[in-house]
C-alpha cells in the first residue's frame, strides 16, 4: 500500500510478484510444455511413436476385445487416434483402477503399454493441480495464482508513469537494474494480451469449483446438478435384464459424423454393457475447432437408434471457447508454436521480475547486512532454473530406466516423478549454497542434460534425429531439436555469465546477473 | 491483515456478488445454467477488481467493513429467495 494509487499498485506488484513468483513460474513452465504435451508423450513413451495421418478406422472388431477386458458393470470407452495422438485405446475399470489397453490404429494389434506419465498425465495435471490433491489445495493455489497474474498484469500497467515510453524502450544498458527493468517491461508489453487471456481463461475453466456460492444458489444437486444442466448429459438406468448384443459402433459413428458435418469422432463409450438399457455415447474430436466441443450423440446400444443429441447452450459455448483457447487442442501448428514462444516469454517475464527485485534492493540489503536479497536470489534460481533442470532430469531418467523398473515400491512412472521433485528440491539447495555462481552452474547442467536426453533417445530407441525425420516421426524429431536449441541457449548463457564475471575484476560481491532462463 | 483482506475478504465478497447475480438472473427468468456461467466468469474479474481496490484503499478498517458488508448483502440476495421458497 502507498500514499497514491500508483504507489499502492507498485507495492502490490512487487510483493505479490515475489510471493507467487515461484508458483507462477511452475504453472507457466508446465503450461508451456503442455502446448506440446502429446509430442512429449511420444518422446517419453516410444511404443506410441506411430505415424498415423487420419485414415478411417473401423472399430466394430474391437467389441469383443473390449468386453473381454471389462466384464464388469462400469462403462468402457474406445478413444480414437489423431495425428498428434496416434494411439487407439480402450479404457476400462479394472480391479486395480482405471486401465487402458493401447492399440496400433493401422493394424489393431496391441502395443506395449505407456510406462511414463509424460506430458498429458504428469505436466498437464501439474499445471492445474500441482499434484497436490489434499483438500483440492493445488487447484485453489493455481486459481489464486491465476487471479494474481491478472492483478499483476493490471498493476504492472498502472505503475508506469509514462506508459508508452516505458513500454517500448529497451536500453542496452550495462547497468543490470535498468536492463532487467527494460527486459521485464518489454516482455510484459509483448505478451500482455496473451498473459491476461491465459490467466483469465485458465481460471474460468474451473469456474464451478472456484465459485461454489453460485453453484449452491443455482443448482439443487450442487456440482453434479451443474454438470447435468450445463453439459446436457443424457443417462438412463440399468434395468438388470440381459439385452441383445451390442450393435454396430461404426454405424453409430457414421450417423454422428454425418450430423456433425463430417467431423471425426473422438470417443465412443458404452454404458451398462449387456443390459437391456445399454446405450452408447459418441463424442466429437476436439481437434477441429477452438471451441472444446462436447456435444455427444447417445444411441441405443443394440439398435443404434438415436436416443438423444446433446445441445450445448450459447453461454456455455462462450465458456468452452475460453476453455479451448486455453487448452490449445485445436489443429494449428503455427498457433501452437506461437503459444509455445509466448509461454517461454512468460517464463522470461517472471525471471526478470525476480532478478529486478534483487537488483533494486542490492545496495540497501548490502548496507543493512540483510540476507533477504540472497534468499530471494536462491529462490529465483531454484524456482525457475530448478524447474527447468527437474524437467530435463525427468526426460533423461525416462530414457535410462529399464521397462518395468521398480524401486522402493515405486513403479517406473513414479520413479520418474520422484526424480523430477528430487532434482527440483536439490536445485533450491544448490541455489542457496552456491548463490553467486548458481545460475552459471545450472545453465551448464541444463545444457548437459538436454544433450544427454537427445543422445539417450537416439541410443535407446534408435530414433535419432535423422531417422525420426526420415520416418515422419515429427514429434520426436521436433522435441530433439527443441532440446538441442535449449542446450545451445543454456550453454551460451552460462558462457556469457562466466565471461562477465571474469571481466568484472571488482572486489567482493559485485557479481552481475543476467536474466536468462534456458 | 491487508493481505488477508486482498486474498480472502475480496474473494468472499466476489463470491457473494456471484451468488447474488445468479439469484437475480434466475428470478429474472434466465436459465440456471446460463445465469451461473455468465456470473461465474464475470466473478473472476470482480475478484481482481476488488483485490486491487483492497490493495489501494488508504484505510484498512473502512475497507474491511465495506468488504464484509458486500459479502453479507450478496449472500442475503443470493440465498434468501430460496430460503423463502421462491425461485
Amino acid at each position: 500500500m502507498g500514499a497514491t494509487f500508483r504507489e499502492s499498485m507498485d507495492w502490490l506488484h512487487t510483493w505479490a510478484g515475489l510471493v507467487v513468483g515461484v508458483l507462477l513460474f511452475a504453472i507457466f513452465w508446465t503450461g508451456t510444455l503442455c502446448v506440446f504435451d502429446r509430442e512429449i508423450d511420444r518422446w517419453m513413451n516410444p511404443s506410441t511413436r506411430i505415424v498415423y495421418s487420419g485414415e478411417p478406422i473401423a472399430i466394430d472388431g474391437l467389441r469383443e476385445e473390449a468386453t473381454r477386458l471389462s466384464p464388469r458393470a462400469a462403462p468402457w470407452a474406445i478413444v480414437l487416434p489423431t495425428s498428434r495422438d496416434p494411439v487407439l485405446w480402450i479404457g476400462y475399470r479394472a480391479r486395480t483402477g482405471f486401465e487402458r489397453t493401447l492399440l496400433d490404429p493401422l493394424t489393431m494389434k496391441p502395443i506395449a503399454p505407456a510406462e511414463s506419465w509424460a506430458g498429458t498425465r504428469f505436466f498437464f495435471p501439474f499445471h492445474h493441480t500441482l499434484h497436490l490433491k489434499m483438500w483440492n489445495l493445488g487447484t485453489w493455489l493455481t486459481g489464486l495464482a491465476g487471479a494474481a497474474m491478472m492483478a499483476l498484469c493490471i498493476s504492472g500497467v498502472i505503475i508506469h508513469r509514462k506508459i508508452f515510453v516505458d513500454f517500448f524502450t529497451l536500453r542496452r544498458s550495462r547497468q543490470p537494474q535498468r536492463l532487467l527493468l527494460d527486459l521485464h517491461s518489454t516482455a510484459g508489453t509483448l505478451g500482455f494480451i496473451f498473459f491476461f487471456v491465459m490467466s483469465f481463461s485458465g481460471v474460468t475453466i474451473l469456474a464451478s469449483v472456484y465459485f461454489p456460492s453460485g453453484v449452491w444458489v443455482a443448482f439443487d444437486g450442487g456440482r453434479s446438478g451443474y454438470v447435468k444442466d450445463t453439459y446436457d448429459v443424457f443417462s438412463r438406468p440399468r434395468l438388470n435384464q440381459p439385452g441383445p448384443p451390442l450393435g454396430s459402433l461404426d454405424a453409430m459413428v457414421a450417423s454422428a459424423r454425418e450430423a456433425w458435418g463430417g467431423l471425426n469422432p473422438g470417443l465412443v463409450r458404452v454404458f451398462h454393457h449387456g443390459d437391456r438399457n445399454s446405450y452408447v455415447e459418441v463424442r466429437p474430436s476436439i481437434e477441429a475447432a477452438v471451441n472444446m466441443r462436447t456435444d455427444p450423440f447417445f444411441f441405443d446400444a443394440a439398435t443404434g437408434e438415436v436416443l438423444y443429441r446433446t445441445y450445448i447452450r450459447d453461454t456455455t459455448q462462450v465458456q468452452m471457447f475460453l476453455t479451448g483457447l486455453h487448452f490449445t487442442q485445436f489443429r494449428h501448428w503455427t498457433l501452437r508454436w506461437v503459444y509455445f514462444a509466448l509461454g517461454l516469454l512468460g517464463c522470461f517475464l517472471i525471471v526478470t521480475g525476480f532478478l529486478f527485485w534483487v537488483e533494486r534492493r542490492r545496495k540497501a540489503h548490502l548496507a543493512a547486512g540483510s540476507d533477504a536479497g540472497r534468499f530471494v536470489e536462491g529462490l529465483a534460481a531454484g524456482g525457475t532454473g530448478g524447474m527447468v533442470l527437474a524437467t530435463l532430469a525427468f526426460f533423461v531418467v525416462n530414457r535410462l530406466l529399464p521397462s518395468g523398473a521398480t524401486f522402493l515400491g515405486g513403479v517406473r512412472y513414479e520413479l520418474e516423478i520422484w526424480v523430477f521433485f528430487g532434482v527440483w528440491v536439490l536445485s533450491f539447495v544448490h541455489a542457496w549454497t552456491r548463490r553467486t555462481t548458481a545460475w552459471i552452474d545450472q545453465c551448464w547442467v541444463a545444457a548437459a542434460l538436454s544433450v544427454l536426453a537427445v543422445a539417450l533417445n537416439g541410443l535407446t530407441t534408435g530414433d535419432h534425429l535423422f531417422r525420426a525425420l526420415a520416418d515422419g516421426k515429427l514429434a520426436v524429431a521436433g522435441m530433439d531439436l527443441v532440446l538441442l536449441a535449449g542446450a545451445f541457449a543454456a550453454a551460451l548463457t552460462a558462457w556469457r555469465l562466466l565471461r562477465r564475471r571474469q571481466s568484472l575484476n571488482e572486489p567482493i560481491s559485485h557479481h552481475r546477473l543476467e536474466g536468462q532462463s534456458p | 491483515m491487508r493481505v488477508l483482506a486482498i486474498v480472502f475478504l475480496a474473494y468472499a465478497a466476489a463470491s457473494a456478488i456471484v451468488a447474488a447475480g445468479v439469484a437475480t438472473l434466475i428470478l429474472g427468468g434466465l436459465d440456471r445454467s446460463d445465469a451461473f456461467t455468465a456470473c461465474s466468469i464475470l466473478g473472476f474479474l470482480v475478484y481482481v477488481v476488488l483485490a486491487l481496490w483492497a490493495a489501494a484503499a488508504p484505510r484498512l478498517v473502512p475497507l474491511v467493513l465495506a468488504l464484509l458488508a458486500i459479502t453479507a448483502g450478496g449472500t442475503a440476495i443470493g440465498f434468501l429467495p430460496s430460503l423463502m421458497g421462491g425461485a
